[in-house]
């Protein structure tokens, strides 16, 4: 997608931040250098080419940011916030770049356009099977975790404010 | 190094309920400014400010980790 998009002014990056579901083999991270180690295994896994970052130990980028696993924030030059999501969806960051590249556009040919604040409710797809496979690659305590996880939210128990609003 | 480990939790937390996890719908909304943060370049190992990276254009920031 950023191929796509480079052309046009658009840059993406990723910031690393802490393991959301950490296992035997990816553990949570005690020190910076194992964090490191995590982002360099990610980079070459996903075999990633847009630049990755990572936050410090303590997660203060993470934290500001709002402290979820997998954001995402288009934030413009002027670093403003123009779009964030509570979850990762390469149709749904398509659609915001499209609608503020036209925004742009439209200011660029003479329209007089003011912001305003808008919300949308997302839709995304779900994999459960490569959720799942995921989990496996991080080592079998994340995924006997999950599945404790799953368990008591099918029961309602322990729900919390992200899954009610997800549900 | 307490704050660390209660960032970075060993366990997944079944209760989302956690401050981390809830933040995100109180703090920023679209239209306000980012938060200024410093970030570590993973491939020249240079700190860098979220600011000098932004200025560059519009931006796509993911946030998330391996696992």
């Amino acid at each position: 997608m950023l191929e796509e998009y480079r052309d046009r002014g658009v840059q993406s990056i990723f910031v690393y931040v802490r393991e959301a579901h950490p296992g035997e083999y990816y553990p949570h991270h005690d020190t910076f250098e194992r964090k490191l180690q995590h982002a360099r295994e990610m980079q070459r896994i996903f075999e990633m080419r847009r630049p990755i970052f990572v936050d410090d130990l303590t997660g203060t980028a993470h934290r500001v940011f709002g402290g979820l696993p997998n954001m995402t924030y288009i934030v413009n030059n002027a670093h403003t916030i123009a779009f964030r999501s509570d979850w990762t969806d390469a149709p749904t960051v398509r659609f915001a770049i499209d609608y503020l590249l036209d925004a742009q556009e439209r200011r660029r040919d003479g329209a007089r356009l003011a912001p305003f604040y808008a919300e949308i409710m997302g839709f995304r797809e779900r994999d459960e099977a490569a959720f799942d496979q995921a989990l496996e690659r991080n080592g079998p305590k994340a995924v006997t975790e999950m599945r404790a996880a799953r368990d008591l939210w099918a029961r309602g128990e322990h729900l919390g404010g992200v899954t009610r609003r997800r549900s | 190094m307490a704050a660390s480990q209660d960032y970075n939790y060993a366990t997944f937390p079944t209760d989302d309920d956690l401050d981390y996890f809830n933040a995100f719908w109180e703090l920023l909304k679209s239209g306000e400014r980012a938060p200024e943060v410093d970030l570590l370049d993973l491939v020249s190992g240079e700190p860098i400010a979220l600011t000098a990276i932004t200025r560059q254009g519009l931006t796509i920031i993911e946030l998330g980790s391996l696992t």
